[in-house]
């Protein structure tokens, strides 16, 4: 079995297992560190894929941004150290019966391939493809992302404004 | 290209096993007398008071959400200006075509960041007083909030 | 060339076809283990006597001839010592922090170009991997902060991370210029180009990027202070403050584990210093002459020690550069106090945010209108030199 083989096969379980501590972990800052091993073995995947700007990226925005973002939010939120957050086995029933439709489907699409004579091919360097696609093709949608950023920007910073205190309203309540 | 990454795969493995290694390989030789002065929390030689977490300001929240918006710009940015150099050599078109979506995409951004900066959004301190001028007479948000008469600055 | 690629070679003479992941753990093993932890613990041996030297008393010197030997000796203490954690810490998240900031720190060591033939992993994005590994330095500061389970450590943390986050956007900002006028982001390719430039076709390039135009010049101090904010060191040094914070977020960390944060923190400066030296300040070129046609004519058998003699003055001028910027940090350290949080959030979104900005937007325009050539390339082409 070729290294990469080995290596694809210890990111995969380390992404099914920090994706389970995540989901069913009582401890909401353990569920928090678990989502570091999922993201991390996604950039480990995309690295063994051949998509080596893909890797880095992932590491920038998703382990250096978004997790900051989810830690910054669990820790300020109040009291939620003193929660255990157990589901009753009820609200497994829907999800559980979701994730096993998604599955089989996944299944039954990767029985029809071709997985024979598989070998890693030479991989070309993508960061300059990414960026043509990103200025030919892509554009457009490229474009739309700049709005949308800009969307999340100002959404967040009038949400977290404080309360205009409003002087010739008294004691008004 | 799978070997140069597999290269920078032991660097960083290599980097993340060392503190275990290290530590466990002290654990030999250390000694270890726990006591209960010790095992408390360090408040200036007092003995710790209220618990040890923090009601937090949101303004640290807001700096993480406005650092990923400009880490995405930054990180989609890259692979754009790395072709900047290569599409001046093609023409002059394609030169401007990259030029103008690159700085589009930072010009847009930057603007927002403008507009936090003069309605007082990226500042550390907040004070709600002066922002009712900022906020070009008021929006309705702003009215709802002060009329239920409650401070959550 | 990668380093594995180079030990590798070592096969032709034993004859045993070792497999290549060897070569890359050993390659790893050479620059973490023999390079940055002496280095960084060397400079806090260094560091100490600076500080004596500005502070006109004379430092270390009983520890071996003249102190040399001071680092070796607080590295064999802090082993030494007793690991306490309070009972109340998070043993897990406790243990698990100092790994991810090592690996953020050390890691990112695989992409500087110490030399022409030797650099961790020759990647195609080098100089963006070095950026994605320095991401994971804010998460091991917040978590170890943390699950210490003491507020000071929690405040320190939480600004810690807050600081090192707002600045990575000049950083990357700084960065993407010198991607701009390079075309690449491998960090072999951008050192090669910033070679003499010289009148011979398809040699020589243009100079050190800090002189390619003045935008460059300004976004070298705009990383050389990210940088400085990056690492905690003053005066952005809030989250350790020193006077402030007791010891800010690694308060409770005693022994060995606060000797592995200071050795990430220091570590931090090297690769910082490592990279503007690489991008800004030519690598390992020097003026006038280019190092990859140093022919001193030694040979070894039929062997050519060409490249040997070559590597070693690249990594010579390499090192020399990275030293002088080393000393600089140290001696901004023991200059200037230390920046309030808002303000120092006010420097990196209202001015270097800015101000990076423009640069990008100049260095840009100055790459269009004169085809990438640098100030030098172009006074050249007025002489007729070139």
């Amino acid at each position: 079995m070729a290294l990469v083989d080995l290596f694809v096969a210890f990111c995969f379980l380390l992404g099914i297992g920090g994706a389970f501590f995540t989901a069913f972990h009582p401890n909401i800052m353990y569920a928090a560190i678990s989502l570091i091993m999922t993201l991390v073995s996604v950039a480990g995947l995309y690295g063994a894929l051949g998509a080596d700007f893909l890797a880095a990226a992932q590491l920038i925005i998703y382990v250096g941004g978004i997790l900051i973002v989810i830690l910054f939010a669990v820790m300020m939120s109040q009291d939620i150290y003193k929660k255990r957050f157990a589901e009753s086995a009820r609200k497994y029933i829907l999800p559980a019966s979701a994730s096993l439709i998604i599955f089989l489907g996944l299944a039954s699409l990767s029985r029809k391939m071709d997985w024979s004579g598989s070998t890693t091919p030479d991989f070309e360097p993508t960061a300059r493809a990414m960026g043509w696609a990103l200025v030919g093709p892509y554009a457009v949608p490229f474009q739309y992302v700049v709005v949308v950023l800009l969307v999340g920007l100002i959404g967040a910073v009038v949400i977290a404004r404080p309360a205009i205190k409003n002087e010739d309203e008294g004691a008004d309540s | 290209m799978l070997q140069e990454l597999g290269n920078a795969f032991a660097f960083v493995l290599l980097a993340a096993l060392l503190p275990p290694i290290i530590l466990v390989l002290g654990s030999f030789f250390r000694p270890s007398f726990p006591h209960e002065g010790k095992l408390t929390t360090y408040e200036c030689g007092e003995m710790p008071v209220g618990s040890a977490y923090l009601m937090f300001n949101n303004r640290f929240y807001l700096v993480a959400i406005v650092f990923l918006v400009f880490d995405v710009e930054v990180a989609l940015l890259f692979p754009i200006l790395m072709l900047f150099r290569e599409a001046i050599e093609i023409g002059g078109s394609t030169a401007l075509q990259v030029f103008s979506l690159a700085f589009a995409f930072l010009g847009v951004l930057f603007v927002g960041l403008i507009y936090e900066w003069k309605t007082g959004d990226i500042d550390w301190v907040k004070d709600a007083v002066d922002r009712k001028d900022a906020m070009l007479g008021g929006g309705p948000i702003a009215k709802v909030e002060a009329k239920s008469g409650e401070n959550i600055a | 060339m990668s380093l594995a690629e180079l030990l590798s070679g070592v096969n032709q003479f034993i004859g045993v076809g070792v497999p290549m992941f060897v070569f890359s753990i050993l390659g790893a093993v050479i620059v973490i283990l023999l390079f940055a932890m002496p280095v960084g613990g060397f400079a806090t041996y260094i560091e100490r006597k600076i500080a004596a030297d500005f502070q006109e008393r004379i430092g270390p010197n009983r520890v071996g001839p003249i102190g040399l030997l001071q680092f070796f000796a607080d590295g064999i203490k802090m082993f030494l010592k007793e690991d306490t954690i309070s009972k109340n810490a998070d043993k897990f998240i406790y243990n698990f922090a100092p790994s991810l900031v090592m690996a953020g720190s050390l890691g990112a060591f695989a992409a500087i170009p110490f030399s022409a033939y030797v650099i961790g992993a020759d990647l195609n994005i080098g100089i963006f991997y070095a950026m994605a590994l320095g991401s994971f330095v804010s998460l091991g500061v917040l978590l170890g902060a943390w699950s210490s389970e003491n507020k000071w450590s929690l405040l320190g943390g939480m600004r810690g991370a807050a600081q090192i986050v707002s600045y990575e956007i000049p950083l990357g900002l700084a960065v993407l210029s010198v991607i701009t006028i390079s075309g690449t982001m491998s960090m072999h390719e951008l050192v090669s180009q910033q070679a003499w430039p010289s009148a011979a076709a398809g040699q020589g390039g243009h100079f050190w990027n800090i002189v390619h135009n003045p935008f460059m010049f300004i976004n070298f101090f705009i990383y050389f202070i990210a940088a400085l904010a990056e690492c905690n060191r003053v005066p952005f040094d809030l989250p350790e403050a020193e006077s402030e914070l007791v010891s800010g977020f690694n308060t409770e960390f005693s022994g060995m584990r606060f000797g592995l944060y200071a050795l990430a923190e220091f570590a931090d400066v090297i690769l910082f210093a490592c990279i503007a030296t690489a991008i800004f300040l030519g690598g390992w070129h020097v003026p006038f002459y280019d190092l990859r046609s140093l022919d001193l004519g030694l040979t070894i058998g039929d062997a050519n020690l060409n490249p040997l003699i070559q590597t070693v003055a690249m990594i010579g001028v390499f090192l020399a550069k990275v030293s002088v910027l080393i000393f600089i940090v140290m001696w901004i350290r023991w200059t200037l106090p230390r920046l309030r949080v808002d303000q120092l959030m006010n420097l990196c979104w209202k001015y270097l945010i800015p101000i990076a900005f423009f640069n990008l937007i100049g260095a840009a325009v100055w790459t269009w209108v004169f085809e990438g050539q640098s100030m030098i390339q172009l006074i050249g082409k007025v002489m007729g030199v070139l």
